[in-house]
């Protein structure tokens, strides 16, 4: 892996095919296994489906809200197949899937203002892994955006955890509260694992923006990546890019394609400087 | 830090998300709203995705005939609106007595069929797969988890040789740890 490098994300059966011509065509240089969707298999016969460097992404482990027998359980079967494969990275969410036993449908934002009862459960997950933990941001709708940036640079510090820098969900998360972006610069520069993808508009108001990946990279969210390019295209850098939605095959080339012109250009100006 | 306005974070709004008839208590905050509102579609979504025959029998575009009463119902009721939410609604639609012989088939269908799928792409445990009784007797709706990571999760209906159905007649459930069910442990309540 170099500077730069461009993955996809993988979360079930019906993108098999695609993903695999994106790999044979040499858009992607690794792919990122929703793991936890697989935990039931076993990792040999994942391995051979997969003929090239893979990431670990983890949705509903479920962390902050999951007892420990269950987690010892899933976390014991993810270091069976990080033995496996071993993965660029392993990352997760840190969000609340449930209230008082009732379950969301979309995730909700912890509260960072009481971040610290959170280090413990932090500690905990990533010694159970054995394995760096890189926390995901939120595409914040509400005011926790402003809170974001520090929670997850304290989370680094006092935990020994990382974060996978979600660069459309900072976008999404400043245009929906004012935040300023810009907060997230030293996350951005302590990091090496990225994602990107596109979002779309509310269904009750076309000025909030949600995490959907189902649309094109915003010029937006490009804008954002060419100013912190030296940033996100360094050495030993990935940007995954996530698609769930419209799974359209050459639209999703035309995204990797700049994705990749960006890595490139960095690496010129890089050689040249 | 914006100190100018009111300060809402997703932890104040979220004892309502599954509670439209306490949305007003955000009106003065338009991005509270719609928080609440997508959090509230994420329910409908959940619901009737996978259930286009519910929709159609709800006899309203938005569902609403049947979201609405049925969401208070099981906030009363305090279910989680986990992988069982659409065997709630079987319950809720034996108990408002909404079944009949010429639209229980498709519904029950759907709804178990849509309930072994949610379980199959949700569950962490190692399970393989589940079995559902759906209130059909000898006829058992069964979801598997993937077998291949390049393959999709698979729903099926079985008959059953013999009338194996839970004393109560509800909808109910067990797991299954092996790649076919060799073995019936007996059912398992909802919860
Ligand atoms: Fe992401």
């Amino acid at each position: 892996m170099c500077n730069g490098s461009i993955g996809i994300n993988f979360t079930g059966g019906q993108s098999y095919s695609s993903i695999m011509s994106l790999i044979d065509e040499g858009h992607i240089d690794y792919v990122e296994l929703l793991i936890d969707n697989f935990l039931h298999l076993n990792p040999t016969e994942i391995a051979k489906k997969f003929p090239c460097p893979v990431a670990f992404h983890i949705m509903q482990s479920r962390f902050l809200e999951r007892g420990e027998e269950e987690l010892k359980y899933i976390s014991s079967r993810i270091t069976q197949m990080s033995e496996a494969f071993q993965p660029l990275y392993i990352s997760d969410h840190i969000a609340l899937f449930e209230h008082n036993g009732t379950n969301f449908y979309q995730l909700a934002e912890i509260n960072y203002a009481i971040g610290s009862i959170y280090f413990d459960k932090i500690r905990r997950w990533q010694d159970m892994l054995g394995h760096t933990l890189y926390l995901e941001n939120y595409p914040s709708l509400l005011d926790g955006s402003y809170e974001a940036p520090t929670f997850f640079e304290h989370i680094s510090k006092k935990t020994e955890c990382n974060v996978l820098f979600d660069i459309s969900n900072a976008v999404c998360a400043s245009r929906n509260t004012g935040a300023d972006i810009d907060d997230w610069k030293n996350v951005i520069s302590k990091t090496l694992h990225y994602h990107v993808a596109g979002y779309t508009p509310a269904p009750s108001d076309n000025n909030i923006l949600i995490d959907s990946h189902s649309e094109q990279i915003s010029s937006e969210t490009e804008i954002f990546i060419d100013r912190y390019a030296d940033l996100f295209f360094r050495e030993n850098t990935t940007i995954t890019y996530e698609r769930d939605g419209n799974f359209d095959y050459d639209l999703i080339v035309e995204d990797l394609n700049s994705l990749r012109l960006k890595s490139k250009n960095q690496s010129v100006y890089n050689e040249q400087s | 830090m914006n100190n100018h306005r009111k300060y809402l974070r997703d932890i104040d709004v979220i004892d309502f998300m599954s509670r439209p008839d306490q949305f007003s208590l955000f009106s003065d905050n338009r991005r509270a709203l719609v928080r609440l509102d997508i959090a509230w579609r994420g329910y409908w979504h959940a619901l009737y995705d996978p259930c286009p025959s519910l929709l159609d029998f709800s006899g309203d575009q938005d569902g609403f005939n049947i979201f609405r009463p049925f969401m208070r119902w099981g906030s009363e009721r305090k279910i989680c609106f986990g992988w069982p939410l659409h065997l709630w609604v079987i319950i809720w639609l034996q108990e408002n007595e909404m079944l009949n012989s010429s639209n229980s088939e498709i519904i029950l269908s759907e709804l178990a069929g849509a309930a072994a799928a949610r379980w199959a792409i949700s569950d962490r445990t190692e399970a393989l797969g589940i079995a559902i009784y759906r209130g059909i007797k000898q006829n058992w709706t069964v979801g598997w988890k993937c077998r291949a990571v390049d393959l999709q999760r698979e729903i099926q209906e079985i008959e059953i040789g013999a009338d194996l159905s839970p004393e109560d007649d509800i909808p109910s459930y067990f797991l299954i740890f092996d790649n076919k069910i060799s073995v019936f442990p007996g059912w398992s309540r909802i919860l």
